[in-house]
């Protein structure tokens, strides 16, 4: 404890005195060269300019990147309402069609009016066909393209299969059909999606129309009736399926648009069954009738009579078909006037009773009750 | 005595940093500030002061200023330190500017998590040993007059003149005979407040070590001062 007072004392003395030391400062040269040196690392005003560019990079990245975003946005608003298929879509597309603006629209509308004419029987179609000028293909509807919606994504894979055949597309063997699909996919409505086969020169595409219609089912002629019932003649020419695009694209090795006695070296394909004289039409697949088929087609789920579309078919259609539901209601009432037709009313019968059991009696129209057993 | 000590720890570090930019304005004001105000007895620091470290982060960061700081708060002690640990003020000088390079070359080495007095100190005493392992002091009365003499200020009359002149030659010639591990120990009290565990931990010894150091350093600057 001594020792600790007489430390502290001595402490207390020796630093006081020290105190008293005059100061000493380094001098001013040292003190210069040293400060000097340590600004030296970081020279002055380097950092803040290198900032003042970062910033004013930051900013006018922002700016063309805000610029580059209200752009889009504005192009998409204004591409939407031509591109989205609503039923809104569809009005404001109809008139310019309708009113033929453009040089390659008119012919479209003679198409329109004989587009949506039943196929012929499989025993008068190979001979009709490609003798029918300005002939549409028979074209498999389904229900549902009756809907805009549905017609703009026909449009749309139109327009895809168009892309997907290079080849063709290259060349174009068929500017008339290949352009208007091209027309429509621009259109981009669906509304009006017409291709070349009204305006196909007299036997160049219509036996490809006809492979197209043979290649569809019962059922595809069953939805078509369905359409065809539910469009009446100001809502044809939205009823147009890719089916019909696709065969106007086919290639036949001739103009669908052009001269009509013009054909492309090399792109006359050899045909397995070639198609008859232009000049020989049938008397019984003259325009008027097909018209009226046309007409009678919406009819074919109710009391009209049995329409060529479903005579054609190849009934696929079944009691067992029937009774395990994987046909319907529709088809099998088609199959039964199809059967009732050939005359085969055994089969008719059968399916008919096979109908009643799976869907009630009530479902089979008047006309074909008298068939019952 | 309690509170003697107690000043004198709060005393060195903060002391010149509010006089570097006056000093170079007015040198006048530096001479009667360092006349009247002994190393003891400086004002104490504020509480929100900037720690060391937070400084040296921002000289790092780009901040010159923040350098500047840092170098007001420690150039002077650190150089009457040097001044008294080497034998001539050439070498004080010297030193004292390559360890303020060193510091300045060496920023990257520094550790946020080592206090930056202690890094300093540690630079400034391994030039320091290197500097007198090259030139043995000579440390006399005549030497201890011209450090006086040089670090004298002027003094209002000739009477408290002479007074301080003889008991700062007696404290110079009394440091200049003391061990240079209780001389430097003594130093590192006296200017930078430092406590038993620091001087124990700067130059590598016990802190009993060291406190015997500065008891017989205190003991024997008592008796030179005729106290």
């Amino acid at each position: 404890m001594t020792s600790g007072n007489e430390m502290g004392r001595d402490e207390d003395i020796a630093l006081r005195a020290y105190a008293e030391l005059p100061r000493a400062l380094p001098p001013p040269e040292i003190e210069a060269r040293v400060l000097a040196a340590a600004h030296a690392i970081n020279p002055a005003g380097s950092r803040r300019r290198s900032l003042r560019w970062t910033s004013r990079l930051a900013t006018a990245a922002v700016a063309v990147l805000a610029f580059g975003l209200s752009w889009r946005a504005i192009e998409f608003q204004t591409r939407t309402p031509i591109a989205a298929p609503d039923s809104a879509a569809a009005p404001t597309m109809r008139p310019a069609f309708e009113e033929g603006d453009s040089p390659a629209k008119p012919k479209s509308r003679a198409a329109m009016t004989d587009r949506y004419e039943p196929s012929p029987t499989p025993s008068s179609r190979d001979a009709s066909l490609p003798a029918e000028p300005g002939r549409a293909a028979p074209e498999p509807m389904s229900p549902a393209a009756n809907s805009p919606a549905t017609s703009a994504g026909a449009a749309e894979n139109a327009n895809r299969r168009e892309r997907q055949a290079p080849p063709r597309s290259a060349a174009r063997p068929f500017p008339g059909a290949t352009g208007e699909a091209e027309a429509d996919a621009e259109a981009g409505s669906g509304v009006g999606v017409t291709l070349g086969r009204g305006n196909a020169a007299p036997g160049t595409d219509a036996r490809a129309g006809a492979e197209a219609a043979e290649a569809e089912t019962a059922t595809d002629a069953a939805a078509l009736g369905t359409a065809l019932g539910a469009a009446d003649e100001e809502s044809l020419p939205t009823l147009k399926s890719a089916a019909e695009v696709q065969s106007a694209a086919r290639p036949s090795g001739r103009f669908a648009d052009g001269p009509l006695d013009k054909e492309i070296p090399g792109q006359d394909l050899p045909r397995a069954d070639p198609a008859p004289p232009l000049a020989t039409p049938p008397p019984s697949d003259s325009l008027p009738e097909r018209k009226q088929e046309s007409r009678a087609a919406p009819a074919a789920l109710g009391e009209t009579p049995v329409t060529p579309v479903d005579q054609r078919n190849v009934d696929p259609v079944s009691v067992d078909s029937i009774e395990d539901a994987s046909t319907s209601l529709e088809a099998a009432l088609i199959a039964v006037r199809a059967a009732r037709a050939r005359g085969d009313n055994e089969h008719a019968r059968a399916l008919l009773d096979a109908i009643a059991r799976m869907h009630g009696a009530r479902s089979i129209p008047q006309d074909l009750q008298t068939l019952l057993r | 005595m309690g509170e003697a000590f107690t000043v004198i720890t709060m005393e060195t570090p903060e002391a010149s940093l509010p006089r570097l930019g006056l000093e170079r304005q007015n040198p006048a004001l530096l001479a009667n500030s360092a006349s009247t105000a002994p190393t003891g007895s400086v004002e104490p620091s504020a509480p929100s002061e900037i720690t060391d470290e937070v400084l040296m982060q921002q000289y790092l960061g780009g901040s010159n200023a923040a350098f500047d700081r840092l170098y007001a708060r420690h150039r002077q002690p650190l150089y009457r330190l040097l001044l008294r640990l080497l034998p001539r003020r050439a070498l004080a000088d010297e030193v004292f500017q390559d360890v303020w390079l060193r510091v300045v070359s060496h920023r990257s080495s520094w550790q946020p998590t080592v206090p930056f007095r202690a890094w300093l100190l540690r630079i400034a005493r391994n030039r320091a040993i290197d500097t007198l392992r090259q030139a043995r002091p000579e440390q006399s009365g005549e030497s201890a007059d011209a450090l006086i003499e040089s670090t004298a200020d002027s003094d209002p009359t000739p009477e408290v003149a002479l007074s301080r002149f003889e008991s700062a030659r007696r404290l110079e010639i009394a440091l200049a005979s003391l061990p240079e591990s209780q001389r430097e120990t003594f130093l590192l009290r006296a200017e930078f407040g430092l406590g038993h565990d620091e001087i124990a931990e700067l130059t590598g010894v016990g802190a009993e070590t060291a406190k015997s150091r500065l008891r017989y350093a205190y003991a024997r600057l008592r008796e030179a001062l005729g106290a």
